[in-house]
């Protein structure tokens, strides 16, 4: 028995075992296609189809043109690009950014950024269930902001924002808006043009590609400064040479899960109220994190009392499960998780969240596996706990 | 392969990322148990914007003990401990500063944190004993029931002082595997190993203040401040000068005090409640005899009589013979045959039969102050 087939991956959402569809066109391209797109050779030339074709192919599944999909390294990348790029050519009549408390620490650290910058940035409060009020948020559009963000869902939580509605607000008071599509590209319908998107960015290891290539929509008409000068690839959007397998491997992943979307959806939701069933039978005080409102259907995000995330991470490991206290990014920190405190938990109870996230090799055994082995971690915790002092 | 059930016997080990827990996680990983890595987040990037660590928690040393994990093959963790060891190690230093005792974090560290918060993250993974590069022997007396604690093997390096307050239950589940090893033992088996830390200097200080600052620099950034500057007085208690706050200065401390006087002054004590420093020629740090509190016995439960010992007043002190009388409340008296210099409230008094550690206390009071010596 392998490593992999004993153990079971419910973290999904930090990054995805890697599709076999985007692992053989990752190999094809490493065998073949080592030219550089740029380049006027034969080489070159095939480098470059394969580069726009795997462009195509992510378009369709972002649903928007393919010359407004720039490639990069990944979400962070895109999002940094995004933020920055309008920042260096917003007027100087536009100085405020929007940004909701939830968002990933890549905005945060991006809008920090512009911060330093003098430009100010207003913070929209979440509810109790993680869900941004669209009049909340519109009140701040005004002719000043320079750039509105919203993650469409969020990677701890799953909670989905009313990004349509958001988007409308925006685009009517000619707001540029970037959503962060990161969690949500292959796992349900995303379209610019129903959200209103001027800026979108995802990332190819969330939906099974490789890690290390991501993508930023630009609608046509946006002015964007480049974050990587150097070139002029990507329609000098972005320089450097580009990951040619990365990308590859990405817009194979992209395909399947456009393609498979609907029905995997279906079944991950199967699989998740099976999770919060049992977990609320093991302790029914357990708080299910945005229960009651729109989450992605692979994801659960629970707090058991008395049982702190990180311990329970631990003792899941060890028993053969992968999962996480939160975003994977916040968890190399010591701070509880900053979505949970926008919600109103305070930090005892942030401690305790644990993040179980599904994906397209989650099987119902391996949930099965999963859930009887929960209940003995928990106790040894508590009973670890219990002999501490 | 991680999976381990409950029942077999698997091994915590606190890795600091230096060469001694390294060596200490390789032996037991060599011996052929389970292994589990754990290395404590106790200070996250010290206060401030700019990159500032302790003397531990770097993210460097993260990375050596994770290579160290990597090589020997078993899963290493970095746990969050921040607040366990803010409110069992930074707050009650902080306070002793401030309440004019000399603090022992060492201590505390080992009794609270690495034996008690990691003992409750090393249940989580089924684990039954707490391992750590500590240098003190362990051994299990069944005439009497109790694991008994003994000074390494190799004296220089022997660290039986820090790890008195361990209970019973503490000392049964802990393992020290360099207990019997010289230092240069280590340093040959840390090449054995192929340990990239093997060459790494050794961390002496305080592992919670950054290199290059002081003890007064964590003060001042948690904010404490004390009283601020007060008065020092001579032995017949008049005035003779300023000083700066009582956070500053130590018991038998002779520099800086920036009182002009013939004879050399130290300082001999403090009184929090006036903000008072008082300082003295020499022979007034001399003392022949202090209370402790809290007391610990290891060998037996209780101390129910007179008992001669050698008694260690601070980790660099030798051990001087003393009798020690019991008191009520977990406390007692010890009685030096020849006073002992610079006693101090906050330290802890650590009592031995050659190399058995018999127990200890902490002081709380040096009385007799002024013996001649």
């Amino acid at each position: 028995m392998t490593l992999t087939e004993q153990r079971v991956y419910l973290d999904h959402n930090a990054s995805c075992p890697l599709r076999p569809e985007s692992r053989r066109a990752m190999l094809e391209v490493l065998e073949g296609d080592f030219g550089n797109p740029s380049s006027i050779h034969a080489e070159g030339r095939r480098a470059r189809g394969a580069l726009e074709n795997a462009r195509r192919r992510v378009a369709a599944l972002v649903g928007c043109g393919d010359g407004e999909l720039v490639f990069t390294s990944g979400g962070s990348e895109s999002i940094s690009a995004a933020v920055r790029g309008v920042c260096d050519r917003a007027p100087e009549s536009m100085r405020r950014l929007v940004i909701p408390d939830t968002e990933h620490s890549a905005v945060l650290d991006a809008v920090g950024h512009a911060r330093r910058r003098g430009f100010v940035v207003v913070t929209v409060p979440c509810d109790q269930d993680g869900r941004i009020d669209v009049d909340r948020y519109v009140m701040h559009l005004g002719e000043d902001v320079a750039l509105a963000v919203l993650q469409w869902a969020n990677s701890e939580t799953g909670v989905i924002q009313p990004v349509s509605e958001i988007g409308r607000e925006c685009r009517s008071r000619g707001v540029p808006f970037l959503v962060d599509a990161v969690q949500v590209a292959g796992k349900i319908e995303i379209n610019p043009k129903s959200c209103s998107a001027d800026m979108l960015a995802i990332a190819s290891h969330k939906l099974g590609g490789p890690a290390g290539a991501g993508a930023l929509m630009v609608r046509r008409g946006i002015r964007l400064a480049p974050l990587i000068g150097g070139g002029a690839q990507e329609k000098r959007r972005r320089g450097g040479t580009p990951g040619l397998a990365a990308i590859a491997g990405f817009a194979a992943a992209a395909d399947v899960a456009q393609r498979e979307m609907q029905d995997e959806a279906r079944r991950l939701l199967v699989l998740r109220a099976r999770v919060e069933r049992r977990i609320q039978d093991l302790d029914p005080s357990v708080t299910i994190h945005g229960h009651s409102v729109a989450r992605l259907p692979n994801t659960v995000n629970f707090s058991l009392p008395g049982v702190p995330g990180e311990h329970l991470v631990i003792g899941l490991d060890m028993a053969g499960f992968a999962c996480s206290t939160g975003s994977a990014c916040a968890s190399g920190g010591v701070e509880p998780s900053h979505v949970l405190r926008a919600m109103g938990f305070d930090d005892e109870h942030s401690r305790g969240a644990v993040r179980v996230s599904l994906g397209w090799n989650t099987t119902e055994s391996q949930i099965d596996r999963f859930l009887d082995a929960l209940p003995d971690v928990v106790e040894r915790i508590r009973e670890g706990l219990r002999e501490q002092v | 392969m991680n999976t381990q059930s409950p029942d077999r016997s698997v091994a915590a080990v606190a890795m600091s990322g230096g060469v001694d827990s390294s060596v200490a996680a390789c032996l037991e990983a060599r011996g052929g148990g389970a292994v589990v890595g754990f290395s404590m987040q106790l200070v996250d990037r010290l206060a401030g914007q700019t990159e500032r660590y302790g003397r531990c928690c770097s993210p460097e040393d993260f990375h050596d003990a994770r290579q160290v994990a990597e090589r020997m093959g078993f899963p290493h963790y970095i746990v969050d401990m921040e607040r366990e060891f803010e409110e069992q190690v930074l707050q009650p230093f902080a306070d002793d500063y401030v309440n004019g005792r000399t603090p022992s974090p060492c201590i505390r560290c080992n009794t609270f944190v690495k034996f008690g918060t990691l003992w409750s993250r090393a249940r989580t993974v089924g684990a039954n004993r707490v391992v750590t590069g500590h240098y003190a022997i362990l051994e299990w007396d069944p005439d009497r029931e109790r694991t008994l604690l003994r000074k390494a093997a190799d004296r220089d390096k022997d660290q039986s002082y820090f790890l008195f307050d361990l209970s019973e239950a503490q000392r049964r589940r802990a393992c020290f595997p360099l207990g019997r090893l010289q230092k240069e033992e280590v340093r040959a088996l840390a090449r054995e190993f192929e340990l990239e830390n093997a060459d790494k200097p050794e961390s002496m200080d305080l592992c919670f203040v950054a290199q290059g600052e002081s003890y007064r620099d964590v003060l001042a950034a948690r904010g404490v401040v004390g009283e601020g500057p007060g008065e020092v007085v001579d032995a017949s208690g008049s005035v003779v000068g300023k000083h700066d706050g009582l956070d500053g200065y130590t018991i038998g401390q002779r520099r800086g005090l920036g009182v002009p006087s013939q004879d050399r002054l130290y300082v001999i004590g403090m009184s929090p409640d006036r903000n008072e420093l008082q300082v003295g020629s020499e022979n007034r740090l001399y003392s022949d005899r202090c209370v402790i509190e809290r007391t610990r016995w290891i060998p037996f439960k209780e101390l129910d009589g007179e008992l001669r010992a050698d008694v260690k007043i601070r980790s660099s002190h030798d051990g001087a013979a003393a009798t020690i009388r019991p008191l009520p409340n977990r406390c007692a008296e010890i009685l030096f045959d020849e006073p002992q210099r610079a006693m101090a409230a906050g330290q802890a008094a650590v009592a031995y039969h050659d190399d058995l550690v018999v127990g200890g206390g902490w002081i709380v009071s040096a009385d007799a102050c002024g013996v001649e010596a």
